[in-house]
């Protein structure tokens, strides 16, 4: 196993395969969550670490588990990883199992979790597999931590509860609402559609 | 059909190693999750009356719809020095719960724990409004307390908890009178 494969994986959960702003997965997550920043980030990190285990055991078990009942299989594995996740942070970080607590168990039925164990950790040997669950987290983990951003900054006036607006800001109660947050998703997704389709331009301009 | 047998088994094995993960996971963390829970339960009762042992009382609940729950403040010598009250309380956009403490036979101190009103409303005047039933002793004083500006109908679920949890103390268990 090379270390440009490794990282080619690792990059492209974060850039070309963005779960949220390429593949347009985990979208329950996306917009119920983000009205906060601190909420974007410990959701994030929370899937990543199932996201890393689960394609890491699935690819591990891969020649064990018959092709007709993968999907079961995949449940099972998910669902108690999530749990895992779920019960220790509830006895060891209990302040911030307060603020996530519900969120934990929608990891569950996070659709890039399962879209991940089936495209990827399936086909695939552990390490890469591992590799690809990170990515694919890290690559969430900014894309909803950049939307919750923009939605705590228009509707509460803060980022991570400072202040960044100034005083005659008047807050957009719309966009911490879930109306909002679906006008702020499209409006995310083509700034950065466009952006990308800019740079891929420039670069065949430059061959 | 020998297949299907296979596959139910082969999931099967799955599950139960999922489940032996999980019992493990569940022997280490049950005891700080009781813990936690027992600590932030009290934590609420606390902030109300101070720091005491709080025991759950059995008491006649019937006239009083409001009151969820009714625990005893008991000092190091084990004597009851006061109650504290969770109710619920419907208000402007669902129920209202607060826990109300009452120590001879006057409220210490109210504190909402938990509503679905909007948000952002009335909050600057919460503190204010709830510090206003600190000392009150009769029922019928809870419920003539200022309303907080803009949210007459979430101070009124408030007010009328507050009385019933004052009645309650004088007329059922008989709190603030000589034992």
């Amino acid at each position: 196993m090379d270390v440009k494969a490794l990282k080619k994986t690792l990059l492209n959960g974060i850039f070309n395969e963005n779960p949220t702003f390429r593949l347009v997965l985990g979208m329950c997550p996306t917009l119920s969550i983000t009205y906060q920043a601190s909420n974007g980030i410990g959701m994030g990190l929370a899937t990543t670490f199932v996201l890393v285990f689960s394609n890491l055991v699935i690819s591990l078990l891969r020649n064990l588990i018959p092709e007709k009942i993968r999907i079961p299989a995949f449940i099972v594995i998910i669902a108690t990883f999530v749990t895992v996740v779920e019960m220790v942070m509830q006895a060891f970080l209990p302040s911030l199992y307060d603020t996530l607590g519900v969120f934990i168990s929608l990891i569950v039925v996070n659709c890039i979790i399962f879209a991940r164990a089936e495209a990827f950790a399936f086909k695939n040997p552990p390490l890469l597999s591992a590799m690809d669950g990170l990515g694919m987290g890290l690559g969430f983990t900014m894309a909803i931590t950049l939307l919750s951003c923009i939605r705590e900054l228009l509707g509460s006036g803060t980022i991570f509860g400072a202040r960044f607006m100034p005083e005659w800001f008047e807050p957009m109660a719309i966009a911490v609402q879930p109306a909002g947050g679906f006008i702020l998703l499209g409006l995310t997704l083509a700034a950065v559609t466009a952006l990308s389709v800019r740079a891929q331009k420039r670069k065949e301009a430059a061959k | 059909m020998r297949e299907t047998v296979k596959l139910g088994v082969r999931l099967m094995l799955f599950a139960l190693v999922a489940g032996l993960l999980l019992a493990a996971v569940n022997a280490v963390t049950e005891g700080p999750i009781a813990r936690n829970a027992q600590q932030s339960a009290d934590a609420a009762r606390v902030a109300v009356i101070g720091e005491y042992a709080f025991s759950p009382v059995e008491t006649d609940l019937r006239g009083y719809d409001a009151i969820r729950s009714v625990y005893a403040a008991q000092d190091d010598a084990g004597q009851t020095v006061g109650y504290v009250y969770e109710l619920s309380s419907r208000g402007y956009a669902g129920d209202i719960t607060l826990s109300v403490g009452v120590k001879d036979g006057a409220v210490s101190a109210v504190s909402v724990s938990g509503h679905t009103e909007t948000k952002g409303l009335g909050t600057a005047d919460e503190e204010p409004f709830l510090a206003r039933f600190a000392g009150l002793s009769q029922a019928d004083e809870a419920l003539r307390v200022d309303a907080m500006s803009g949210a007459t109908v979430s101070s009124n679920a408030v007010k009328s908890a507050v009385s019933q949890a004052l009645s309650h103390a004088r007329d059922v268990l008989g709190a603030g009178e000589v034992e």
